[in-house]
């Protein structure tokens, strides 16, 4: 829970995976925000991606 | 302990070795065969991974039939591709035998060669000297203009320089590579800092072991050449400071990526010698005039050594310049290093970068995250013509293939799981 | 003279809301029956082959290719829309280029050190391993994407549990963190509700009407459909409802929700009287009275009692339903007399075309309770006392449709961000001359379209041309802080003739009654 408590009391700091538009909307209303120019990991290869998981 | 913070902890000490590397140009050595491991009259290396007479580019077989004339083994070049060609002699691949050399990398017995150590565990490492711009041997040129550089290098410029290194008692090439950092090189496709930080510590040394008329041939060479020269330092130093971190149980860090013109391969520090290969892509690049890219040959060359320990394409923002190769801003250059981060174990504590506030470059591919973003290495090189004897014909960027890098990780997988 | 013609970009991923957005403007252009821009996905061909655009090249491609795909009128516009979407794509890259440098939440990390949130929206099967290495990085997670198997959101709850932190979804469309949106969002005051809910458009509808009455909103807290659900337990709702709890910002808390299953509802509704706050619960479809305590709890039954009961005890501090039919009767007469005048005797049924799910479901529970027995009600949502539609591109009788439902959204994007197919919809119905009323939600806020109106406008310009008069009923879900603003928007719709009504349940209300020839009084007793 302390987490989330830290959540709500310091309020978001973003880091967003995927639509570009919620990254602008966190910009706009001025909060701190990282966009992360997000790809399926390992071109979305089964085997590779199982490895992945194993091994990072 | 998990099999995760294994590898994250046999990456670190890969990372700790090689910051503790201090590659020092100690000697000159007038025969290359005299100091590079398992190397004989018979014996000629190449760049990138291993590779057949038969599957190889234009401009290495021509520097090959080329150098055959330069050691004496063929009357002229013809006789050097019919040589080449009959089974007589052993080709091997450079980083197999503690060498580099760039674009064909071609190394032959008796080339003259840089001898860098790590003085801590005297491990050494190889590479032949720069011979400048122009129609050059490791462009795959072979012409009498090509093979009389070479002699004159051989016979004026080595020896003068061994001189002077000798007395020197040996150059600190990292220290150069570092500041040349700092002056607008990445070290890989521009040197030019370095040439003359290698300068600024040599004449000295050439000043009290030469006479003048040497003296000043070789400073002219230098000075003419001083974009490329450095180069030549700069890839068996960073040879060095890559070969501490082969061989380390659970580490996935690549220690070398090296391309031949036909194919790149990598080899992957747990590993061992396994070359991991993709096809050799295509540079993308600027050209000299009368040249464009139906005239290029695939990428070429171990200067992919120099990305190997965080420089080149990943010190880009280090040296703004060389993005105009894709027409790229500055801004680009930053963005460009950026990404590297991303697929890198760690900073470098020497090389610093002064447009991300000194932040140190990021040093050693990590397999694990190239494969997992999708994110290849980035790479700044010199393209050759695809045919041999014309020489260099444009520089570029290009990417590393993630197909290798697949493989590399299922081999891994399969040693690991 | 039809010409198919499909062009291969080689390993390039763009999102697929990138993508849609340069097909639905290649669309657009002359000559163009079809336009189609995909990743090359399995899943991805088998709706290129359902329109005939699966050309040999585009089986060919990768997954991580784009297929573009263009069945036009001639070759040669076929071939200009094809590099009309290729600037697209690359425009979008440039801009994306000055944005994006970072590729990984590792890498992310390095830029913002003290990130305590991340929000994923990216295809559902891959949602599960990021929100994983965002939980192993200590970040709380909004999960925006849906498809994610059960068992991952069972297994990410518990491990964010166990951590102390929270992962919202997936499929969870809104939050609200310190009075900032997240996904769909409103712009709405700061206040001292905190909202925890498992409906994205409910929770924009109760802190929209909250804002209306004066009262600010501080949290939503979205759970995603499935946390209900006995299998993963309500985790995420009973975190939440707890963070809510701890928050001093945070005077009264609201809970929106499907009911949950029977173990979960018995959990949560025990966590909900240990709360030192007071806690307004709506189970959508749950008649209210199942946990009514004197100050602590209340329940009610539409998301409107949610709003008005709430901003009600924060102004009296008195906890108890408050219950509304219209907040304007003499209106409500007035259109009543006025629409039974003009319709015509075959006009008889309510066509609802919807974008938020939720609304659908609302509207549905309240229509069918005003429909005579004899009357049926068709939707797609699975509600108890409506019919189950089998055809839900076919209306019959009285119909209402959830237009993001997951039959009209598979890889297209859904009705809040991209109107067409509902667009499309409308105009069907308003040609069927058994429509006795149409029924329309717009969603305002963060991450919706930026003008719904404008982009029906032509629509709406064909209804005024028809013959017959169709009323419209509509409601926005929105304020006059939204980027949409709502008081702009008022105006354009009444200027047109269409009933605009303050909440979901009054539109439905209105709708029902439109369509019934009913009145008032039969709602009063």
């Amino acid at each position: 829970m302390e987490k989330l408590d830290k959540l709500l009391s310091t309020g978001p700091k973003v880091l967003n995976i995927g639509l570009q538009s919620f990254y602008e909307s966190c910009e706009t209303q001025g909060i701190p925000t990282v966009h992360i120019r997000w790809e399926p990991p390992a071109q979305g290869n089964p085997e590779l991606l199982s490895l992945l998981d194993k091994l990072l | 302990m998990n099999i995760k913070k294994k590898i994250e902890q046999a990456n670190e000490v890969a990372l700790e070795r090689m910051s503790n590397v201090q590659p020092i140009l100690v000697d000159i050595e007038l025969e290359a065969m005299n100091v590079i491991p398992a190397m004989d009259k018979k014996t000629i290396l190449h760049a990138g991974p291993p590779i057949d007479w038969g599957r190889m580019c234009g401009p290495t077989q021509g520097a090959i039939a080329g150098i055959l004339v330069y050691e004496g083994l063929a009357a002229n070049i013809e006789e050097g591709y019919e040589l080449a060609a009959s089974g007589e002699i052993k080709f091997d691949c450079n980083h197999d035998h503690d060498t580099v050399g760039p674009m064909t990398g071609v190394t032959s017995p008796h080339q003259p060669v840089f001898v860098l150590e790590d003085r801590e565990n005297g491990r050494k490492s190889y590479c032949t000297l720069n011979e400048g711009r122009g129609k050059v041997l490791r462009f795959g040129g072979w012409d009498f203009e090509v093979l009389d550089r070479l002699n004159w290098m051989k016979d004026i410029l080595a020896p003068a320089l061994k001189k002077a290194v000798n007395h020197a008692k040996g150059i600190d090439i990292k220290s150069i590579i570092s500041e040349s950092l700092h002056m607008g090189d990445e070290a890989h496709n521009r040197n030019r800092s370095g040439s003359y930080l290698f300068m600024r510590e040599i004449t000295p040394h050439l000043m009290d072991t030469v006479d003048v008329s040497t003296a000043k041939e070789v400073f002219l060479f230098l000075t003419q050449n001083a974009d490329i020269f450095n180069l030549n330092l700069s890839m068996p130093h960073s040879k060095l400071i890559a070969d501490a971190a082969r061989d380390i149980d659970y580490c996935s860090l690549v220690v070398a990526m090296a391309r031949n013109g036909t194919d790149i391969g990598i080899q992957v520090s747990a590993l061992g010698r396994e070359w991991f290969t993709s096809p050799a892509t295509m540079v993308d690049g600027l050209y000299f005039p009368g040249f464009s890219e139906e005239d290029a040959c695939p990428d070429l060359g171990d200067s992919t050594i120099s990305e190997v320990i965080g420089i080149g394409g990943f010190s880009m923002a280090s040296s703004p310049a060389i993005v105009s190769f894709v027409g790229g801003s500055a801004s680009e250059a930053v963005s460009r290093t950026e990404r590297m981060y991303e697929i890198t174990a760690g900073k470098s504590k020497t090389f610093t970068i002064p447009s991300l506030n000194f932040r140190g470059a990021p040093t050693g591919i990590d397999i694990r995250k190239v494969v997992e973003l999708n994110e290849p290495p980035l790479i700044n090189t010199g393209i050759a013509h695809k045919e041999a004897g014309i020489g260099q014909i444009g520089a570029g960027l290009t990417s590393a293939p993630l197909e290798m890098f697949h493989e590399a990780l299922k081999s891994f997988g399969k040693k690991y799981l | 003279m039809f010409s198919v013609k499909t062009h291969i970009i080689r390993q390039l991923y763009r999102d697929s809301v990138q993508l849609m957005r340069a097909a639905s403007a290649a669309n657009k252009l002359e000559g163009i029956k079809i336009a189609s821009v995909f990743m090359g996905t399995p899943k991805n061909k088998s709706l290129l082959e359902e329109v005939g655009l699966l050309t040999p090249e585009a089986q060919n491609a990768k997954s991580n290719d784009i297929i573009i795909s263009v069945h036009a009128d001639t070759k040669s516009n076929a071939s200009k829309a094809i590099q009309y979407i290729i600037d697209l794509i690359s425009q979008e890259v440039t801009t994306l280029k000055e944005v994006a440098i970072y590729r990984s939440i590792r890498g992310a990390l390095t830029g913002l050190t003290d990130a305590n949130l991340a929000v994923i929206s990216i295809p559902g099967e891959f949602a599960a391993r990021e929100t994983r290495l965002a939980l192993e990085q200590n970040l709380n997670v909004m999960l925006f994407s849906d498809n994610v198997p059960i068992e991952d959101e069972i297994a990410l709850k518990n491990k964010a549990h166990e951590e102390g932190l929270i992962v919202m979804g997936p499929d969870c469309g809104t939050a609200m963190i310190k009075n900032v949106g997240l996904g769909f969002a409103n712009v709405v005051m700061p206040g001292p509700i905190g909202i925890v809910a498992a409906s994205g458009t409910g929770t924009q509808e109760v802190m929209v009407l909250c804002h209306q009455r004066g009262i600010g909103v501080t949290h939503a807290i979205g759970t995603g459909s499935r946390d209900i659900k006995d299998s993963v337990g309500g985790v995420t709702m009973i975190d939440g409802l707890h963070g809510l709890d701890h928050d001093p910002t945070v005077q009264s808390i609201v809970i929106v929700s499907k009911p949950p299953d029977n173990k979960t509802l018995q959990k949560v509704l025990e966590e909900v009287q240990i709360c030192s706050k007071p806690v307004i619960i709506n189970f959508l479809g749950k008649k209210a009275g199942y946990c009514d305590h004197p100050g602590k709890t209340l329940t009610v039954n539409t998301l409107e009692e949610v709003a008005y009961s709430a901003s009600h005890f924060i102004q009296s501090k008195e906890l108890k339903r408050i219950s509304v039919i219209f907040d304007d009767y003499e209106e409500i007469k007035r259109i009543l007399s006025k629409t039974k005048s003009i319709l015509m005797p075959e006009q008889k049924y309510i066509r609802g075309l919807f974008a938020g799910g939720t609304f659908t479901y609302e509207a549905a529970m309240i229509i069918s309770d005003i429909l005579r027995p004899t009357e049926s009600l068709w939707t797609n949502v699975n509600l108890g006392g409506t019919k189950q539609i089998e055809n839900p591109n076919m209306s019959r009788e009285h119909t209402l449709i959830d237009m993001g439902a997951d039959e009209f959204t598979v890889g297209k994007p859904h009705p809040m961000i991209d109107q067409t197919e509902r667009t499309r919809r409308f105009l069907k119905e308003i040609k069927d001359p058994q429509t006795a009323v149409i029924l329309i939600d717009f969603v305002f806020g963060w991450g919706s379209h930026i003008d719904p109106l404008t982009d029906m406008q032509d629509a709406f310009t064909q209804w005024e041309l028809l013959d017959r008069n169709i009323p419209i009923v509509t409601h926005l879900c929105g304020t006059e802080l939204d980027p949409q603003d709502l008081n702009k928007s008022i105006p354009t719709l009444e200027d047109l003739g269409i009933y605009v009504m303050p909440t979901n349940a009054q539109a439905a209300r209105l709708a029902a009654l439109i369509a019934t020839r009913g009145d008032l009084n039969q709602l009063m007793k």
